[in-house]
């Protein structure tokens, strides 16, 4: 057995496949390769988990006006400025400075002399189906759901969060001094000590409240540390939840098992409560790369209950299928779903 | 194989690789033999089905073991038996006490020091495709253009990048308190390690 060369012939698979341009054709002889082995699937799961891991390092790309450096990560090889004289400083790469520049701050910090906090800029971002919990260095936590990419700014006066794509819930460390706002777009949430989720949609965005109190505003009014009380500025409570359209505030308030329900990706479900097939199938898609497709209006009205993991879309087509008089179309990178054909059986139950 | 069998062999799988890879070098010598022994230990736990997948109670248990067997059948069949090290393996039972591991919140910072690492650990050009692609977001077409380089190199760029990170990612060093790659450290497979793992700690 050559595990080598099963990994090898893994990593030409993969660079082949993540070029947008490999046809369907070469897709379906990577999964016969794939299939043919256990061992080849292996090679492919665990390089292909690396690869996956290193999007993370998203989370270091500098501000686009910087421009692209190739030569990013080269390492200014400290080890030969120890062992030659060399007149200049080696090159270190900017990923190192950047930790360097942290572990000096701490430093400074730890023999009394009070200086202004550096700015650090941190992007954190999962890819389709992922989740990451983040502990941020003020101590809040984010979770960030499937597909979602947000831009961390901590400095002395503001915690600022924006969310530039996604959902990500907050439970936010208390810091009077140091408001905590999360801005998508033109609109902020601002809170104090508390825990609220803001998603992202196409056409709106929704903030839940599940402890203490957020407000609702346009950005800059967010910004200051004692924004003046209006009317204007919503105060979204504990249990409530509200949804902002252009131009439009809907506030709702939500029980405890819908917000729940809400939250369920946390632990990587998707909890449903009689919503129509076309909405679960949002739901389903925002979590994996192969989509779902419903075109069948009846169909699309048709209203499901229950709990699924998100990523689990085979599970879910089968309980379609069984239960739902669907039949399943798989084609490329989708599944369709249609009405089952009058020749067959009808459903025997619907779940609700 | 979905989205969801990849999260699934992340999480229960992959998750232990450092800490089997530490546990095969003290019985297996050759590098090539800890190779085999995990992939085709990976390769019998996604032969399994679900409902025996279901059963088991502690993933890292389970891994330990049937490496130890998968271990156990290469010294088997190796031209020269050594007795002696077929027994410690046989024996070696005592390290599936341990329990269920436990998972830390991610530390983003520990996690883009230890990527950081390996991606400077490239060979140049790998590196800089490796960093186009996956810091910068470049297509592969868009990095031959780039770089002045046909897209097939680009392509084994990243097929021999993804290989040298993998092995970056899944070493123990992190893991194992007890030192075990003096025992190996002529049998190290390529040149993708270097010392960042430890001096990427040291400025966390």
């Amino acid at each position: 057995m050559d595990s080598i060369k099963i990994e090898e012939a893994a990593a030409e698979w993969l660079a082949c496949l993540d070029r947008p341009e490999t046809t369907s054709d070469v897709r379906a002889a990577f999964e016969r390769w794939r299939d043919a082995n256990p061992r080849h699937a292996a090679a492919y799961l665990r390089l292909n988990a690396a690869w996956q891991r290193a999007d993370r390092l998203q989370a270091l790309r500098p501000p686009d006006a910087a421009g692209i450096d190739p030569d990013y990560f080269r390492e200014g090889a400290p080890d030969a400025s120890e062992q030659f004289v060399v007149s200049v400083a080696p090159p270190r790469s900017q990923w190192r400075l950047w930790s360097l520049a942290s572990a000096a701050m701490i430093a400074f910090l730890s023999v009394g002399i009070v200086i202004v906090q550096s700015m650090r800029v941190d992007i954190f971002a999962t890819t389709t189906g992922g989740f990451e919990r983040v502990r941020l260095d003020d101590g809040s936590i984010v979770e960030l759901n499937t597909d979602t990419r947000l831009r961390v700014d901590l400095s002395r006066t503001t915690r600022r969060i924006e969310l530039l794509q996604g959902e990500a819930t907050f439970t936010v460390a208390h810091d009077m001094q140091r408001p905590f706002v999360v801005s998508v777009d033109g609109t902020s949430v601002r809170a104090v000590g508390t825990k609220f989720n803001v998603r992202r949609r196409s056409q709106s965005i929704d903030v839940l409240v599940t402890e203490g109190k957020v407000m609702v505003g346009a950005g800059p009014a967010m910004q200051s540390v004692s924004p003046v009380m209006t009317e204007e500025i919503p105060i979204i409570a504990a249990g409530q939840s509200v949804r902002i359209a252009t131009g439009s505030l809907k506030l709702e308030k939500i029980s405890q098992a819908d917000a729940e329900r809400a939250l369920a990706w946390h632990s990587g479900m998707l909890e449903f409560d009689a919503i129509t097939l076309a909405e679960v199938v949002i739901e389903f898609n925002r979590y994996n790369l192969r989509q779902l497709l419903v075109t069948d209006t009846s169909l699309a009205q048709m209203r499901i209950g229950g709990q699924f993991k998100a990523t689990n879309l085979d599970g879910f087509v089968n309980v379609l299928e069984e239960n739902f008089g669907v039949q399943a179309r798989h084609e490329d990178n989708q599944i369709v779903l249609l009405k089952r054909t009058a020749s067959q059986r009808e459903p025997a139950a619907f779940a609700r | 194989m979905s989205v969801n069998e990849q999260a699934w062999f992340n999480d229960q799988v992959l998750v232990h690789e450092p800490a089997l890879r530490s546990y095969l070098r003290q019985y297996l010598r050759q590098p090539t033999d800890i190779e085999d022994c995990i992939q085709e230990t990976y390769a019998r736990v996604l032969s399994m089905t679900d409902a025996s997948r279901a059963a088991v109670r502690n993933w890292r248990a389970f891994m330990f073991t049937t490496a130890r067997n998968v271990g156990l059948n290469q010294l088997r069949r190796q031209r020269v038996i050594s007795l002696d090290t077929i027994a410690e393996l046989d024996a070696s039972g005592v390290l599936l006490d341990e329990g269920p591991p436990t998972y830390e919140e991610v530390n983003s910072r520990q996690e883009l020091t230890l990527l950081g690492g390996a991606i400077s650990a490239l060979p140049e050009r790998c590196r800089q495709v490796f960093t186009l692609r996956k810091l910068y977001g470049l297509s592969q077409k868009q990095i031959a253009a780039r770089l002045g380089i046909a897209e097939n190199t680009v392509e084994q760029h990243i097929a021999k990048a993804v290989r040298l990170v993998t092995r970056s990612l899944f070493e123990p060093a992190l893991f194992a308190p007890d030192n075990v790659q003096a025992n190996c450290a002529e049998g190290r497979a390529g040149g993708a390690r270097g010392t960042r793992i430890s001096s990427g700690q040291h400025q966390d």
